[in-house]
């Protein structure tokens, strides 16, 4: 499932949107300044995390992302993030909070606070991927002074990937036909296919490192995409690191809390 | 003139000690058009590698349009010789049609513009500007194959190294690929087991097996000749059997 999200995303990525028509540079800066105001808050904050939500949402509207692939993803993710949390609760048993006269542990707060930062993160960097095809990040990237090494090592391993992806459907279609009738392979089986996977893919990008080679590859994968950086780049950008600074600054969500409150009374 | 492509009595031994190619002589005129064809194993694929430079000779030489092949011209080499792999999956790894076919002028140093503008009045003259803003993976094996005819031209080489050509073609997209190269100027050296491909295509060819060129001669006579064909594993194809004798 993952497996097919992630090149649903891919393909996302070369859609036509207002987020997709945005320099990539002005899309790595707002990101930028999104994951470093979620990742600035104390350790147990909760309700500063909520008006960064809005973020993804705004960024899945512009880029008419459908939220399916990107849950997903996240959903496939998330085992990390809470293998990172999970122990929290155990190692921090100090009252930190009341909750309708419930008491809530330092360590439970924590924890929910760091699947709130993956989920809002990850989702957001899904996003940033599924309205900038690869290359174009990589040459927004090289534009903001990354090195060109890392550039081409993160598209490198990015195509890989999908061969690697590309090659495994296609052992598991082979096995899948001699074998009909079940549906995982049986250990050995699997061992022999992993083995099998990775020298099929091993060969594949040597070929096609090949053929890019005698095309004029010189360790650089250049892009049509004019550096242009326009006036409405210019606004969202403004928009974007303006919104995050302001949620991470202003406390958002206790005036949206008090304003509904006021709102019902 | 110099010759688009010459290769003298270049060999390729393997490190373990296995000779891929002996001492293979050929040449190629200018705007010629060489089948070359031969066995699985004859050494065909490794002529390629040598070409492209992705493998070094063990002895002999070999130059591209006048040009010695060696480390230091192997850019100049490259910007003259287009090629087209056996799979064009391997070949197209840019994220659209247009940017993988512009990608050698802009590898080479050219302006976007520029390298934009070539690689659409390109996909425009083999009658693919349609597919210019598609994903590479999306496409059929035709319209992929001519994608990667486009990105080898693009450089305007004067030789074109084909591997298999029409691998993955249905008949149609065969004949659609056909027409395309026999309206190209360059030289072409087409390496196939498609025989019917090289009797519409090459007026010449040349038979590789066992790392040797056992035969170079006109297409008709050398594939038409049945003892050399069984002797090396090929067949003659039925469009030379099959002629009618006045001729059509």
């Amino acid at each position: 499932m993952s497996l097919v999200a992630a090149r649903a995303l891919d393909r996302l990525g070369y859609a036509d949107s207002p987020l997709h028509r945005r320099d990539a540079r002005a899309k790595l800066l707002v990101c930028a300044a999104f994951v470093l105001g979620v990742s600035s808050f104390p350790r147990y904050e909760l309700a500063g995390l909520l008006p960064f939500f809005l973020v993804p949402a705004a960024l899945a509207a512009f880029g008419r992302v459908p939220l399916r692939p990107v849950l997903g993803l996240v959903l496939a993710a998330s085992p990390f993030a809470i293998l990172v949390g999970l122990a929290n609760p155990f190692l921090d048993t100090r009252v930190a909070a009341r909750v309708a006269g419930v008491a809530v542990s330092g360590g439970l707060l924590s924890f929910a606070s760091i699947l709130l930062r993956f989920a809002l993160c990850t989702s957001t960097l899904l996003l940033l991927v599924a309205t900038t095809p690869m290359p174009r990040l990589a040459a927004g990237l090289r534009r903001l002074g990354s090195p060109a090494a890392l550039t081409v090592q993160v598209q490198m391993l990015y195509r890989y990937l999908f061969l690697l992806v590309a090659e495994g459907e296609r052992l598991s279609a082979a096995r899948l036909l001699r074998e009909p009738g079940r549906r995982l392979p049986r250990f050995a089986t699997a061992r022999g296919m992993l083995s099998m996977l990775l020298h099929r893919t091993w060969e594949r990008g040597d070929r096609v490192h090949r053929c890019m080679q005698v095309r004029g590859f010189q360790g650089e994968l250049p892009t049509l995409a004019a550096a242009r950086f326009g006036t409405a780049d210019a606004l969202f950008l403004a928009a974007g690191v303006g919104f995050c600074a302001a949620a991470r600054v202003l406390p958002l969500a206790r005036w949206a809390g008090e304003a509904f409150l006021a709102r019902g009374a | 003139m110099t010759d688009a492509l010459s290769l003298e009595r270049l060999a390729y031994r393997y490190p373990d000690g296995t000779d891929a190619l002996r001492e293979v002589t050929l040449r190629l005129g200018e705007g010629e058009r060489l089948g070359l064809v031969g066995p699985n194993g004859a050494g065909k694929t490794t002529l390629i590698s040598l070409l492209a430079g992705l493998a070094e000779p063990s002895a002999g030489e070999a130059a591209v349009a006048g040009l010695p092949l060696g480390p230091a011209s192997l850019p100049e080499i490259r910007s003259r010789t287009g090629f087209l792999f056996n799979d064009p999956d391997d070949q197209l790894f840019m994220p659209t049609v247009l940017e993988d076919v512009a990608f050698a002028p802009l590898a080479a140093g050219a302006p976007p513009a520029e390298a934009e503008r070539r690689a659409l009045a390109l996909l425009e003259e083999l009658g693919i500007a349609r597919l210019a803003r598609r994903f590479p993976g999306h496409l059929s094996s035709g319209e992929k194959r001519l994608v990667t005819l486009a990105g080898a031209l693009v450089s305007r080489p004067r030789l074109l190294v084909l591997d298999e050509p029409t691998a993955f073609l249905d008949p149609w997209a065969r004949r659609q690929l056909l027409e395309r190269l026999a309206r190209l100027e360059q030289s072409l050296l087409v390496i196939t087991h498609d025989l019917e491909l090289v009797v519409e295509l090459c007026s010449r060819v040349a038979v590789l097996d066992d790392g040797r060129v056992v035969a170079d001669g006109p297409t008709a006579s050398v594939l038409g000749d049945e003892a050399l064909m069984a002797a090396h594993r090929l067949e003659t194809p039925h469009i030379l059997k099959h002629r009618h004798p006045h001729g059509g």
